[in-house]
């Protein structure tokens, strides 16, 4: 597997000095590599919160009626739930995978910006503990959604300002590891490193970070506006004093669509950069994967009123939406079609990082199936508010975002820490995941197509099976994702070294060049131009 | 490694691209809050 090479940069072996020890190396961290590992320890421990309060929701419908909490205390489980999932797991998750792949990818020595670096992801941890502490307050946490639709999150008590500050701290720390992002991949590229010779995680990074630029301050203007609304009078968005609750709506899925291809367009660089690898095959179509992520992107900032085709918008507004919906499938498909043809007659084996890629395909394009579904309009307006659509987001940011960070780390891995994982452990969490996920979310299409609402936490009889086979699957998946910190911490403690530098026979790029464990200080001498041809054999 | 002036046009076009995507920062932030005062002021 391992196929050690000769061009070991030379500096590899002094490159492990001065390296700062104790707490001061984190809390003072400017290193990209340490500050993306705590990002992606911070995401994991995100990812197991959220998910207990996934276990409790899941537990409380498993069967009809109340068991386990009241119906405010659901409410607030469902929004705490989706705030912490996609602000604190999943974004930080792309964020610390950003810190650790684009320096080492580009052949750049560090982020552009070190000492912000350090402020973006120092922001988070306060975010998340005053977010999770709204628990404590009288009225307990937000319980209007993870949207924050007024007028019913206006009502909220104490928790109101902190969800709002939350927001906001959580909103700069993107804005700043974005602004961090665009400004290291346009300027400190090895000499060489030509736009269009970048590996497709850090095109698809350079594409994410200018929608996070573009969305995150809109996402910032709104919540500052209902906070004006709540203490000093304002009527933005309060009927009563001529303002437009809907209007938040326009603003909030303004920012909520491109966060979806936030949360999914590293995943397709991960993607891209995975099934090569284990087909033994250059990428199908490398300008048109560019392409395609570009154009998603553009469509994904006027498509936005497809959340909203209940709230009474005119047919001209319908029919556009619906359109510009749809011809997403394009682009999309697109890329569904070049993996598909990277890995026709390639060489396939298939190690956990893609496995994950390949379920990613599968399933993502499940979710991309009941999303086209979801844009027609007249179904729409069937769909709206039911388990349908619950079923829809969850394969999208599930097996989409989060099977493609998995991927990700699983790929990485090695390189990150010198050690191979347990293999056969991988493969068990591998298996346990994509067959729970499934267990879990696609009986949720029958319950949504049936007419269940979400957002409830009770509901009809009639309901009751296929909530107690989504509830086994729930729980089954949860514990499953308990293996994925354990292999890491395996791996990391006593995981077979790998020799040479690349782990895996069929991966390309630079960061493949360099020594395994990644020096603590790399590419502090420019790559030369042979290691970025041979990386860059799309 | 590189020159002193390829160094130079690095740190040169850090500042730069800092500040566009720190003014685009700013412009959707205070443009859309802009956007929903003269929305309002109808």
């Amino acid at each position: 597997m391992a196929e050690p090479h000769t061009e070991v940069h030379a500096h590899a072996a002094h490159d492990h000095d001065h390296k700062p020890h104790g707490w001061r190396r984190w809390v003072f961290a400017t290193n990209h590599k340490d500050i993306g590992t705590m990002y992606l320890i911070f995401s994991c421990i995100m990812f197991f919160t959220g998910g207990a309060f996934a276990m409790v929701i899941r537990a409380e419908l498993f069967k009809p009626g109340l068991q386990l909490v009241d119906a405010g205390v659901f409410n607030s489980l469902t929004t705490m739930h989706g705030l912490v999932m996609i602000f604190g797991a999943i974004m930080p998750a792309w964020v610390g995978l950003a810190n650790w792949m684009i320096p080492i990818q580009i052949g750049a020595p560090d982020m552009a910006l070190p000492r912000l670096n350090n402020l973006s992801f120092w922001i988070l941890p306060f975010a998340f503990v005053l977010l999770l502490s709204s628990w404590l307050v009288p009225g307990s946490a937000p319980a209007g959604g993870w949207t924050m639709y007024p007028p019913l999150t206006l009502q909220f008590g104490s928790s109101f300002p902190m969800l709002i500050f939350a927001i906001h701290m959580m909103g700069i720390s993107s804005i700043l590891g974005a602004i961090n992002v665009v400004v290291t991949i346009m300027n400190l590229r090895a000499p060489g490193m030509t736009l269009l010779r970048m590996p497709l995680f850090v095109w698809t990074w350079l594409i994410t970070a200018y929608l996070l630029v573009a969305v995150m301050p809109v996402l910032a203007g709104a919540v500052t506006m209902m906070l004006t609304d709540h203490f000093f009078g304002t009527s933005f968005f309060n009927a009563a004093g001529g303002g437009d609750p809907v209007m938040f709506q326009h603003i909030f899925w303004f920012f909520g669509h491109p966060e979806v291809y936030i949360m999914i367009l590293p995943a397709f660089g991960v993607v891209s950069e995975v099934i090569p690898a284990f087909s033994r095959k250059p990428l199908f179509g490398y300008e048109a994967m560019v392409y395609a992520t570009a154009s998603i992107a553009f469509l994904s900032f006027i498509v936005w009123a497809h959340h909203m085709f209940t709230v009474g918008l005119p047919l001209s507004a319908l029919l556009f939406f619906m359109l510009a919906t749809m011809l997403i499938a394009v682009p999309t498909g697109v890329k569904v079609f070049n993996w598909t043809a990277t890995m026709w007659r390639g060489s396939l084996s298939f190690e956990p990082p893609m496995l994950f890629s390949l379920a990613f395909l599968f399933l993502f394009t499940i979710g991309g199936f009941s999303g086209l579904m979801l844009a027609l309009v007249p179904a729409d307006f069937q769909y709206q508010d039911t388990y349908f659509v619950v079923a829809h987001f969850h394969y999208v940011l599930v097996s989409g975002a989060a099977f493609g960070i998995m991927s990700g780390v699983y790929y990485w891995l090695p390189k990150w820490v010198g050690r191979m994982y347990d293999m056969r452990l991988a493969t068990w969490h591998f298996w346990l995941s994509a067959i729970f996920f499934n267990v879990l979310f696609f009986p949720q299409h029958f319950l949504g197509l049936a007419g269940m609402p979400r957002r409830i936490p009770d509901y009809a009889v009639q309901f009751a099976d296929w909530n107690m086979v989504s509830s086994i699957g729930g729980f089954a998946f949860g514990l499953s994702q308990l293996l994925f910190p354990y292999i890491i911490w395996k791996c990391v403690r006593s995981g077979q070294r790998v020799e040479g530098t690349r782990a895996w026979d069929g991966a390309r790029g630079l960061e493949w060049e360099l020594p395994s464990p990644a020096p603590y200080h790399s590419w502090t001498t420019p790559p030369t131009e042979a290691m970025i041809a041979r990386g860059a054999e799309h | 490694m590189l020159t002193p002036q390829q160094q130079a046009q690095r740190r040169k076009g850090v500042r730069r691209t800092t500040l566009v995507v720190s003014l685009i920062v700013l412009a959707f932030y205070f443009g859309f809050i802009v956007m929903m005062l003269v929305r309002g002021s109808h």
